[in-house]
């Protein structure tokens, strides 16, 4: 980065050039712009701000010592800082990890069942907890789809970048992710309906 | 999943992901990343003389390799006692060390890399000028 730039102006590939040429300033400009994606998404993976601290941290370290790995033409930056993220996040989740695979055996087996009963209004304050907890017990290969590409609206190219496979895969995870996130709302909101109930006969 | 569905559960993902939208990074990782990049770029500013100095020794290290390489296929053809001799590479030399070996009947050139604080050993001094030739 010369000194007759604005940070602003300089794109995340050239920071990333000056950064693998041990400028300071560029990571600095670099960590401002991009920490936020990558806390976001550690957190929306793990529902933990210390974690997403952490990785956000290892993120960065490893961006200091290893930018000249990044392949520019292969994957937006943030999508190389995301995928160096998504490993970090692996490793910290690690036993979590093997239990969720158990789950994605059986999610790649037949689509959850969605009943054609319309969902309530999901912006609410309590519903709104449920999907977070519905998105975090998502096995993880469907979670981090989901993360990238609804809640971060990353494009399917660069998800499948960061997720190492083909877009492809990025589409028919996300469908997938979409319909067992239904299905678990479905089955939450009836659960609450069933105790509101019961609740109310006891009253009664 | 209905049409209606899927945009119910759209806008409620829409709505979760508002809710970390201002999210970040704490100021101790802000810190601790901001050290390390200082840490790095002293590390580097450190290397660069030494790299700069070693640039110098190439053509220097790559005809003493050279030296090296041709001395050994070419043994026993210098007089023995040049050991400590100033050699000012112009392409294959023989190396001093290699005094006493057999003839080669045959043999293959293979390119290696010796450090230049090897060369001392293999009786190849290295002129006080030859730093900046």
């Amino acid at each position: 980065m010369s000194e007759d730039e604005t940070p602003a102006a300089v794109s995340d590939e050239r920071l990333i050039a000056s950064v693998a040429a041990g400028d300071a300033d560029a990571l600095g400009v670099l960590f401002r712009r991009s920490q936020q994606h990558v806390y976001r998404f550690a957190l929306h993976l793990t529902g933990s701000p210390a974690i997403a601290d952490d990785v956000t941290q290892d993120v960065f370290v490893t961006v200091i010592r290893d930018a000249r790995r990044f392949e520019a033409g292969r994957a937006s930056v943030v999508a190389w800082l995301c995928g160096i993220a998504r490993n970090f996040v692996r490793r910290r989740l690690g036993p979590t990890r093997e239990v969720a695979s158990i789950d994605d055996e059986t999610f790649d087996g037949p689509m959850p069942v969605v009943t054609a009963d319309p969902l309530s209004d999901l912006t609410s304050g309590e519903e709104l907890e449920s999907l977070r907890r519905a998105v975090l017990s998502l096995p993880l290969k469907y979670r981090e789809v989901i993360v990238l590409c609804d809640l971060q609206e990353m494009s399917y190219q660069d998800a499948a970048s960061t997720v190492e496979c083909a877009v492809g895969t990025v589409r028919s995870r996300l469908h997938r992710a979409r319909a067992l996130l239904t299905a678990k709302m479905q089955a939450e909101h009836k659960g609450r309906e069933r105790v509101r109930t019961g609740t109310s006969r006891y009253i009664a | 999943m209905n049409e209606q569905q899927q945009r119910t559960l759209a806008a409620g993902l829409r709505a979760l992901a508002a809710t970390t939208l201002d999210a970040g990074a704490s100021r101790r990782v802000e810190d601790a990343v901001f050290a390390e990049a200082r840490r790095a770029a002293a590390n580097t500013a450190a290397q660069k003389p030494a790299t700069a100095r070693s640039r110098r020794w190439l053509p220097l290290a790559a005809g003493l390799l050279l030296a090296v390489g041709g001395g050994v296929w070419g043994a026993g053809t210098v007089a023995p006692g040049a050991r400590g001799t100033v050699i000012h590479p112009q392409g294959f030399m023989t190396l001093p060390s290699a005094y006493g070996l057999p003839e080669i009947e045959s043999a293959s050139i293979v390119r290696t890399q010796v450090p230049l604080s090897a060369l001392p050993a293999y009786g190849s001094s290295i002129a006080p000028h030859a730093v900046t030739d």
